[in-house]
């Protein structure tokens, strides 16, 4: 597959032009090690802020089964909620540190991965924490924000779509680029293939 | 009927503004940069995605149709938006946009407010109207939560607080986490200051009964509201508050989710060079029955406001503005002065252009004449190829036509300008220049000069008018020989 190979390239390079970061994965085994690798790296920036370590995953199809509750760091304990729809999931994920979801498609010339709102796939685990882990599928790159717009289902649109390029970021201090405003500081996107 | 729009403004005349900017080195500094770096930025852009460029072409030509056809898109926007849940308003007059995002907050019992960026709100001036009605509201957008915080205008749309250094920023902080009983900053790297906003506003985020955001674009064929941020706040006014309303001017509309597929990278491209913002949000319905996220109620506010009186005429094309901000970061003047001199929500050449054409000529008539140095940097720069320069000799035009220019200057110049329409005319001022200019004269060149000629001297000199003009001396000698001018 030449020419998936030819969108993945483009998507790392352009996510990380935009300052993402990004993971190769070939099968489940690399994948998990993928996931373990992002968290532990995110856990090791969050050190000194000290614990507790909560992440809120998508537990839906499109973040496959990895024996998430298993993952921990170098001994840190980390807690994984699933979403859910329930009243109290939206202060669990402000408080969490880590938003693990998949995507509906991911752009390769733009580096944009696009993330829709239903009930299984909130998006708040890609607001309101600082760091966010996106799995991508190979199959689920396309080349131009174009052609992920044109896979939008049309009846009904989901309510909400967002397209992630990057990580939240501002210049409104005397023009000098500090990421993680708003939303995440960091943007992590696992390709994979199983 | 024509609707003629209001535009907030500021008091102050040209003169101040313009000196008040002039001496504010923090922002020529910060202006300076960002405005360079992001027009550098805009060329490298397209030269490495060359695919832009095609879908500018596209761009242009699907706005320019899609204002043709704004009535019946408008109604179709607004349909598809009911179909969805959301509601839908025209307001003609800022006036009344306000009134409408006034009832809806009330019936709601609404306190608390976070608002995105907006310049739709800012020109109807919402904010002020909500706080009126004991609302609180707080914008989110870093910049713009600063100068709010200050209570100051923005000086770039895309760069509001470049006005402010980071130890001004870090004393408003410590103020404001005071009163909001947090940790103040501490120290005044911009890392910090922002951490300390996420902070500070992330309790606003989850507190709020109400979000309020802007739009880049409407889709009339799906009823989205489609909006572009780099900072993620729109994520959060559009996810977390149980009621959302958006204002948006109804020129923002596009025919169909093709050309939104065409233009969805032009603003962040033109704008900041890049080819896609950081969030790119687009709101299509009400949350789902069982869902935790997204607005249990929309409101979608279209804004008229002075914009529909432009159909047919020949502004119309100010219509397709998307407001990238790339002919504010191409203009020499704005580079230098920035937004505030502007006395306008609306700066820079597609301000001096709406602010006059929403109003009819009646709020701040005087910047087509003033801030332009008509060096048309403005027309390369704009990605929807509006007519900047032609519409601001058009405005000085009509404005003359409609005597909209100040008293003194209307007369000085018809005065001149009967002069100057004869060779003896032109001669009768010149000996008049010579006569009066002794009183301005100082080491050999004019400093200074009366009535409206003092403000020109104000950044520039003048050699005098010489003893015998080439003129006088022509008509003298003919050209012959043993005289001053050069013959032997
Ligand atoms: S006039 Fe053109 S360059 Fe200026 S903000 Fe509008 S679209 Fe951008």
């Amino acid at each position: 597959m030449v020419e998936n190979d030819a969108l993945v390239q483009q998507f790392v390079i352009r996510w990380e032009a935009m300052g993402g970061r990004s993971y190769l994965a070939n099968g489940r085994e690399q994948l998990r090690r993928a996931c373990q690798h992002a968290v532990g790296d995110v856990i090791w920036k969050q050190s000194s802020k000290g614990a507790p370590y909560t992440v809120v995953y998508w537990n839906n199809p499109d973040v496959p089964d990895l024996d998430w509750s298993a993952i921990d760091s170098e001994g840190v304990k980390v807690t994984w909620v699933p979403w859910a729809n329930t009243g109290e999931i939206r202060q669990i994920t402000a408080g969490s540190f880590l938003g693990v979801t998949g995507c509906a498609w991911a752009a390769s010339s733009t580096g944009s991965v696009a993330l829709y709102s239903a009930p299984e796939t909130g998006l708040l685990p890609s607001v309101l924490t600082p760091y966010h882990l996106i799995l991508v599928p190979r199959e689920n790159l396309v080349e131009t924000v174009g052609e992920g717009l044109e896979r939008i289902p049309r009846n009904p649109l989901p309510p909400l779509v967002k397209i992630i390029t990057g990580p939240s970021m501002t210049a409104d201090i005397e023009g000098i680029l500090v990421t993680g405003v708003h939303g995440p500081g960091q943007v992590i996107a696992v390709i994979y293939e199983v | 009927m024509r609707i003629i729009g209001t535009l907030p403004q500021d008091p102050r005349p040209w003169s101040e503004r313009r000196d008040g900017a002039l001496a504010d080195t923090t922002m020529r500094t910060t202006i300076g940069l960002v405005t360079r770096r992001l027009h550098l930025a805009r060329q490298h852009v397209y030269r490495d995605f060359p695919m832009g460029e095609t879908d500018r072409l596209r761009s242009v030509k699907d706005k320019r149709e899609a204002i043709k056809n704004l009535d019946t898109l408008l109604a179709e926007f607004r349909r598809s938006v009911e179909d969805h849940g959301g509601h839908t308003y025209l307001a003609s007059r800022a006036g009344d946009a306000v009134d409408i995002v006034r009832t809806i907050a009330k019936t709601a019992g609404v306190r608390r407010v976070v608002k995105t960026k907006s310049m739709a709100t800012e020109e109807i001036e919402l904010n002020q109207g909500l706080i009126a009605s004991g609302i609180e509201v707080v914008e989110t957008d870093l910049g713009e939560y600063i100068i709010q915080r200050a209570g100051e205008k923005p000086s770039h749309i895309l760069a509001p607080a470049a006005h402010k250094n980071r130890a001004a920023v870090q004393q408003l902080f410590q103020w404001d986490a005071r009163n909001a009983r947090m940790e103040p900053p501490e120290s005044d790297d911009p890392a910090i200051l922002t951490r300390y906003a996420r902070e500070r506003l992330r309790q606003e985020f989850l507190q709020a009964d109400m979000g309020i955001t802007g739009g880049n674009f409407l889709v009339a064929e799906t009823g989205s509201v489609v909006i572009i941020t780099n900072e993620g706040n729109a994520d959060m006014v559009t996810s977390l508050p149980p009621i959302l309303v958006s204002v948006v001017g109804v020129e923002k509309i596009l025919t169909d989710w093709q050309s939104l597929m065409h233009i969805i990278q032009q603003p962040a491209m033109n704008g900041v060079g890049q080819r896609l913002s950081s969030y790119t949000t687009i709101v299509s319905g009400i949350r789902a029955k069982d869902g935790v996220e997204g607005p249990q109620a929309w409101h979608v506010v279209l804004v008229d406001n002075g914009r529909t009186a432009l159909q047919n005429s020949r502004y119309e094309d100010v219509l397709s503005c998307i407001r990238c901000g790339a002919c504010l970061n191409a203009c020499p003047v704005f580079r230098e002065i920035g937004g505030h001199a502007y006395g306008s929500v609306y700066s820079g050449p597609i301000g001096i252009v709406e602010t006059s054409l929403l109003t009819d000529l009646r709020v701040l008539p005087e910047l087509s004449s003033v801030a332009c140095t008509m060096c048309h940097a403005c027309a390369d720069a704009c990605p929807m190829d509006i007519d900047l320069p032609g519409h601001i000799v058009s405005l000085r035009k009509e404005k003359v036509e409609r005597h909209r220019t100040a008293k003194g200057a209307d007369l000085t110049y018809r005065w001149w300008a009967r002069q100057w329409a004869t060779a003896k005319g032109y001669r009768r001022t010149i000996r008049m220049a010579r006569f009066g200019q002794r009183v301005y004269r100082k080491h050999g060149l004019l400093q200074s000069g009366p009535g409206l000629a003092s403000g020109w001297f104000q950044t520039r000199t003048m050699p005098p008018v010489a003893g015998q003009t080439f003129g006088e001396w022509w008509s003298k000698t003919r050209g012959g020989e043993g005289n001053e001018h050069g013959g032997k």
